[in-house]
């Protein structure tokens, strides 16, 4: 328990590092969850929890990594709870043919018709996060600490208690699917002019 | 070589040629191109900040003399343009923002 003099400093520590990165935890776990609600409830319990062991965390440090871990702990119990289970990864999805394939097959089509990827810009936003809350969690995850928060691989291992590895390889493959995905919506819109070599 | 050199080794010299220098060998490794299947394989690391085993100037000067690498990096940096945008302007609901004080500072009252 803390001391009743430490109290006011304690608050006021933990209200100028750790709250200015709500809006980020907001987002990272509307992405993660897909529902407001879910995601409103897992913010809350986030920042309680985080206050709760504020004593445990060394003032600055990777306060915004710490407070994800959380984040994302908390989302994978009520997860739990809810008894939902992650989607497997179809075929079908995945275009990506391993590590070994180098060369994106989605930007051989792409830069004949579009090398300088105008096409993304008539994209509109909605249309970039169905596509990323349609990614497997696991994809998901590495691509928004990644491309949407900006964390290193180091720090995505640690968050996700993986190898650093398998942070490079969830990443590729992430947006490999994603820029399929977006790709795919692009032609069927008309954005850019589909690879008559497509299947 | 100098012109030296080249005569004793016209002339049968046993001597090897001078071994570069120190400051030779490094300076020649840094400029050592990367291929286009290298450059490719490490956009990612490249963009990322991360990368390992090939310094990111190699990459860089690549991608800048490279007519046919050039569009991947490119399209790499575009996808990542639109997912960064995709969230822009996104913020926590004022309400939420304001349940959560409530919440600290209950929690902080009882902690007394």
């Amino acid at each position: 328990m803390t001391e009743p003099g430490k109290e006011p400093t304690r608050k006021a520590d933990f209200h100028e590092e750790a709250l200015p990165h709500m809006d980020a935890v907001f987002r990272f776990v509307l992405r993660l969850s897909a529902s407001r609600d879910v995601a409103e409830d897992i913010v809350q319990e986030t920042f309680l929890r985080a206050f709760r062991s504020w004593d445990k965390y060394t003032p600055g440090t990777q306060c915004k990594s710490w407070l994800f871990t959380i984040c994302r702990n908390v989302f994978l119990r009520q997860r739990e709870r809810g008894q939902r289970h992650d989607e497997i990864v179809s075929e079908n999805v995945d275009r990506s043919s391993g590590p070994f394939d180098v060369v994106n097959p989605v930007w051989v089509g792409a830069m004949k018709a579009d090398p300088e990827g105008e096409f993304f810009d008539s994209i509109v936003d909605d249309v970039v996060l169905q596509q990323i809350q349609g990614l497997p969690e696991d994809y998901r995850t590495a691509v928004l600490l990644s491309d949407l928060e900006g964390f290193s691989y180091q720090e995505i291992a640690e968050m996700t208690d993986v190898p650093v590895g398998t942070v490079k390889s969830r990443l590729f493959r992430g947006r490999r699917i994603l820029q399929g995905a977006l790709y795919d919506y692009a032609v069927s819109m008309g954005y850019i002019k589909g690879s008559a070599d497509e299947t | 070589m100098t012109l030296f050199d080249r005569l004793k080794q016209l002339l049968g010299g046993s001597q090897a040629p001078p071994s570069p220098s120190g400051e030779e060998k490094k300076s020649s490794a840094a400029c050592k191109p990367i291929s286009c299947m290298e450059a490719i394989a490490k956009v990612h690391e490249y963009l990322d900040g991360e990368l390992d085993g090939v310094s990111h100037e190699e990459v860089a000067h690549h991608f800048s003399i490279c007519k046919k690498c050039y569009p991947h990096l490119r399209l790499e940096e575009r996808f990542r343009e639109l997912l960064q945008r995709s969230q822009e302007g996104e913020a926590c609901p004022e309400r939420l923002r304001e349940q959560v004080l409530e919440l600290l500072a209950a929690e902080a009252g009882e902690s007394r």
